[in-house]
């Protein structure tokens, strides 16, 4: 009973001990007030731009609290003025007009306070992306999907984007990539990700900018049918957009103690604040074998 | 006339046959050489000083208990003086003719006192070399650590230039650079992972350990691979003459070890075990609890064993085998349903060792050796008594080297070192194997290797010039090689040592280094789930140079030493993990993808130290201010940002006083300026954009992070207390060990987060608040020998 006693009150003396408290050698310069631009061009869909500013890291309003409803939004094309945004019910922006393949944007947002925020970015001119090939596999009782693509890219650098689904009602939304995706041969190293939270398979072109590329996807069901053939996203877009991805994808872990990510701020190119301007020209496809 | 001839005839009959033996008597020298070894067990004793005090010369025993010295002859004897930290000196007169003398010494009496009686080449004022610090096995084990647990790392961390990383980890930050940067050798081979228990102990059991040295810069040119330290251990050769046993019982692990002649002074061998015992503890409470349908724990455990072999007067052969491991099992079952997972991650070492004197005046040392470290987790599932679902993950990295080291002695004061040797490396990033047995599917990712090779050539001469002028000049060519491609890089090593007086040198050094394996770690402080990845076309070897001088000086008596040390050290082609990076997709082979290259470091700092060698109190004041920063293109804006472990001042105070001869009390306390830390000073609200993106993003509120470590934690300070009672019972020495660990009880941060409420108390509280590890931790162990 004593020892009880004893270890008892050892427990509880050193877990009071090893403990959390308030620290006072840090006074934070909080990051408050800082205007913020936003907008990702997407083909089909009118340009849309969000405004907004930071809060202190101790504020703990509403998201509403932070949003700008009376900004001046002006959209500029190959360096004219062209559209000012209207205020939709949903708290962002719209412009009339659609993006234009290979056209260089300029949005500029004017705050009621006087901060001007600007950002640039080309939209594609074109998704220079085909299906060449597909062949469904056998793998483990189950489909793998081998998608064969073809990109002719063109100079200067490029970021793609594939998602792939089976064309079913129930299919999962993903694609998995073969474990030993096959480099072209004499091929550099290029940039891949596979986005955790979202699937996506992301490349860069710096191994083969401006060239003809072939390559070949796997897409591996798990069972999910592919007889129906499969739903194939492709995407390109800017470096700003890419990052920006990145980023969204870092942040999903941010929480996680188990992470081996370090914290960054959202990837930015907007001039006078936070925030970014890119472009995404997507399609879809549906491919059957 | 005839007179003055037949005068000058009979003076060169008389003298002139000795004319030419006083002339040759002159030019007359002896080079004695011979191994240094303890009279009782017949352990070879490196860095033992031998000293002519007629002559002034001396030389030290080198890595391996040898010594070579070529000193003149004037007489028929030489008087020679041998000396080693813990031993009582020897005075010897030997003949003039001897060339080979094995040198026999006593150990003092003393509990773990430091005693130097000898004016030898060891002091450090009189060495060439400077950035060096050698500790013995008792000065390891007389300084306080925490739970009783001896470490080395723990102690090697209270020397100036040399700080922990976080609050009782086992890493070392050596002058500004990263946990990567460091080599740690044992017998002569590299160890890629040094912890146990996440880093609270290191894989170096201080039984089995002769001698620690560590490198902080001026490295001599046969290390390399590495930019910023190499850590020299030398694990015991074993006691010639009698067998010993010895073990503790702690409150952290369990040790037992034996060593003993299996051939009376000739072949001798060493094994140890150390184990920590508390998962058999857990494994039991853990049963019951669950009533039989689960258990778990963890432990870590590690072996060593060194068996010596004295093949002739002039050959010595050893072998040294280290086995250790971490890890975490759990189970479970019920019915025919069962769980198992295990996750183990550890080193594996094996050496052989041909010493051999080849005369009086070369020596040389040929190691063939392996080493590998894993890391390995493995589940499985059985329904209804069959296995049913088998998932492993291994990730590595093996070697095989070979090093060839030669030791020639050119004259009086001029030493030549050369040696050669080639590692094969190979590198199993992370392969995942997963078999579904139900469903009949394996699938495996990233099952491949990835192979280089590391080889050099060196040359190194320590030359003597005159009474007060030392220089060694040393270069070192390193290639490392890949799949047609080579990364040579010229090393050159230079120091200098000029004595102002009998008792204070100045030196100087610069030294080059490459390293061609890099760690993809995101703690920075060494975890089971680091990666080491070679260097490829994208991810060069990584580079750096350090200079540095300084002043020593030591009092005519012996007692005190002095060191002030200024460096600064340049680093190029460092690595870090990208923004959005994890270690789970090394899966994948494109790694270079993972991390920013062409990083840049700086580190400067001023280092002090004064260290009492003999009397009752012994110990030692370190005092550094540092300075460390890193850049790279595409972090933190391009901006140069502090080092992760950048501490601006470090102060340490170690004390071991001898109250009697059976009991002793040491103290250390440490004070650190605060870490620095990266924290959230604002929020954003931003679209979620998704692809393909086809609705409006939705809006979420994401966090503003301030400049990467724009802010600094509290200063860290903390006093450990220890006593020592030592008790002899007929044949067994007892040990009683009592420690305190954080003495005054100090609420040091560990971890900084920012939150509205207070997490205690759960009320309205905004701020930044500290985690706090370790409180005051008492402790008890008893060791025991016989």
């Amino acid at each position: 009973m004593l020892l009880r006693r004893l270890a008892f009150v050892f427990i509880i003396a050193f877990l009071s001990n090893a403990c959390i408290r308030k620290v006072t050698n840090i006074h934070l310069d909080e990051d408050a007030g800082v205007p913020i631009l936003f907008s990702a061009l997407r083909n089909g869909d009118s340009i849309r731009v969000f405004t907004g500013y930071t809060a202190g890291i101790f504020e703990y309003g509403n998201m509403d609290d932070y949003v700008e409803r009376n900004a001046s939004i002006v959209l500029f094309r190959n360096g004219t003025a062209v559209d000012t945004a209207v205020s939709g019910h949903d708290d962002y922006y719209y412009f009339h007009s659609l993006p234009q393949p290979g056209t260089e944007y300029h949005i500029e947002a004017r705050f009621p306070g006087g901060q001007v925020l600007s950002g640039n970015t080309t939209f594609p001119a074109s998704l220079p992306v085909q299906v060449t090939d597909m062949e469904v596999l056998q793998s483990n009782n189950h489909d793998v999907v081998r998608l064969r693509i073809h990109i002719d890219d063109p100079p200067g650098p490029d970021y793609y984007l594939f998602v792939v689904q089976p064309n079913v009602d129930y299919g999962s939304y993903s694609l998995m990539l073969s474990p030993d995706f096959p480099q072209p041969p004499g091929s550099k190293t290029f940039d891949l990700y596979n986005y955790g939270s979202e699937e996506i398979l992301a490349l860069s072109d710096r191994a083969f900018d401006g060239q003809r590329f072939d390559v070949d996807l796997y897409y591996d069901s798990y069972g999910d049918p592919v007889a129906q053939g499969v739903i194939f996203f492709q995407g390109i877009c800017d470096v700003n957009y890419y990052e920006y991805l990145n980023y969204l994808n870092a942040e999903y872990y941010f929480d996680d103690p188990f992470s081996s990510m370090e914290h960054e701020n959202p990837h930015g190119n907007v001039e006078g604040g936070y925030g970014f301007v890119g472009s995404l020209l997507q399609r879809t496809d549906t491919i059957v074998p | 006339m005839k007179i003055r001839f037949f005068r000058i005839l009979l003076f060169f009959l008389v003298f002139g046959a000795y004319i030419p033996g006083i002339r040759a008597q002159q030019h007359k020298k002896i080079t004695l050489s011979g191994y240094v070894y303890d009279a009782k067990t017949r352990e070879r004793l490196l860095d033992a000083e031998i000293y002519a005090p007629a002559s002034g010369l001396g030389t030290t025993t080198n890595r391996y208990g040898f010594y070579s010295l070529t000193l003149p002859a004037v007489t028929d004897s030489v008087e020679i003086w041998a000396s080693f930290t813990g031993y009582d000196l020897r005075k010897l007169k030997v003949p003039a003719k001897t060339s080979h003398l094995d040198i026999y010494l006593q150990p003092g009496e003393t509990l773990s006192e430091v005693v130097i009686n000898a004016r030898g080449a060891t002091h450090q004022e009189r060495r060439a070399e400077m950035s060096k610090i050698s500790l013995n096995a008792s000065e390891l084990q007389a300084v306080p650590v925490i739970l009783s647990e001896p470490d080395p790392i723990k102690v090697l961390q209270k020397l100036p230039g040399i700080q922990p990383g976080n609050e009782g980890m086992s890493g070392i930050f050596v002058r500004g650079g990263s946990y990567d940067q460091n080599l740690y050798l044992l017998d002569d081979v590299p160890l890629y992972y040094i912890n146990h228990l996440g880093g609270f102990v290191s894989t170096f059991n201080p039984d089995a350990i002769n001698k620690v040295s560590i490198y902080k810069g001026d490295f001599p040119a046969r290390f390399g691979n590495r930019l910023s330290s190499v850590l020299d251990v030398r694990m015991r050769d074993g006691n010639k003459r009698h067998w010993k046993t010895y073990g503790t019982i702690g409150m952290l692990s369990w040790k037992i070890g034996t060593e003993g002649p299996l051939v009376r002074d000739r072949t001798s061998i060493s094994l140890s075990a150390r184990r920590m015992p508390y998962d058999l503890l857990s494994r039991a409470i853990s049963y019951l609890a669950s009533q039989g349908e689960s258990s778990g724990g963890y432990t870590f455990y590690d072996f060593n064993v060194k068996i010596n072999h004295k093949l002739t007067d002039r050959d010595q052969l050893s072998a040294s085998w280290y086995y250790g491991d971490d890890a975490v099992s759990f189970s479970f079952h019920s019915g025919g349903d069962k769980e198992k997972m295990r996750t183990g991650w550890g080193n594996h070492m094996a050496a052989l060792r041909w010493d051999r004197q080849w005369t009086g005046k070369w020596f040389s040392s040929q190691i063939l050796s392996y080493t590998r470290y894993r890391l390995m987790n493995r589940y499985r599932s059985w329904y209804d008594n069959h296995l049913d679902f088998d998932w492993s993950y291994y990730s590595g990295i093996r070697d095989l080297a070979f090093k060839s080291n030669w030791q020639y002695i050119a004259g009086p004061g001029s030493k030549i070192y050369l040696g050669a040797g080639i590692t094969h490396h190979t590198f199993r990033p992370g392969a995942l194997d997963l078999s579904s047995i139900d469903t009949d599917e394996t699938h495996q990712w990233g099952n491949y290797r990835i192979r280089s090779m590391d080889g050099f050539v060196y040359g190194e001469w320590k030359k003597t010039w005159t009474r007060r002028l030392k220089t060694r000049f040393g270069f070192r060519l390193s290639d490392y090689i890949l799949p047609g491609r080579h990364y040579i890089s010229p090393e050159p090593r230079i120091s200098v040592n000029y004595m102002l007086n009998d008792n204070t040198s100045v030196k100087a050094s610069y030294a080059r280094m490459q390293q061609g394996v890099h760690l993809l770690t995101s703690s920075g402080a060494g975890m089971p789930i680091d990666l080491w990845m070679p260097s490829i076309d994208s991810v060069p070897p990584s580079r750096a140079w350090i200079a540095a001088i300084g002043a020593a000086h030591t009092q005519a008596d012996g007692r005190w030493e002095m060191s002030l040390e200024m460096y600064y050290k340049r680093m190029h082609d460092l690595i870090h993990y990208k923004p959005g990076a994890s270690y789970i997709n090394t899966a994948i082979s494109d790694w270079a993808r993972l991390v920013e290259t062409q990083g840049v470091g700086d580190a400067y700092g001023i280092e002090w130290m004064l260290r009492k060698r003999t009397g009752r109190l012994t110990g030692w004041i370190a005092y550094t201010w540092a300075h460390s920063t890193r850049q790279f293109t595409n972090l933190n804006r391009g901006q140069a940002f502090p080092f992760r472990y950048d501490r601006r001042h470090v102060l340490d105070i170690v004390g071991v006083y001898r109250i009697s001869p059976k009991l002793r009390f040491s103290f250390a306390w440490n004070f650190s300026s605060g870490l620095p830390v990266t924290l959230p000073v604002g929020q954003m609200v931003l679209p979620q954009e998704i692809f393909p993106a086809h609705d409006p993003p939705a809006l979420e509120m994401v966090q503003v992070y301030s400049d990467r470590n724009r802010y600094r934690m509290e200063p860290y300070h903390r006093l450990d207390l220890s006593l020592d009672y030592r008790v002899k019972k007929t044949k067994v020495e007892y040990d009683w060990n009592l420690s305190v660990y954080n003495a005054y009880n100090r609420h040091n941060p560990f971890f900084y987060f920012v939150s509205e409420y207070n997490p205690v108390t759960d009320r309205e509280d905004p701020g930044v608040y500290k985690i706090s590890l370790f409180p005051i931790i008492p402790s008890i162990g008893l060791s025991f020998k016989f």
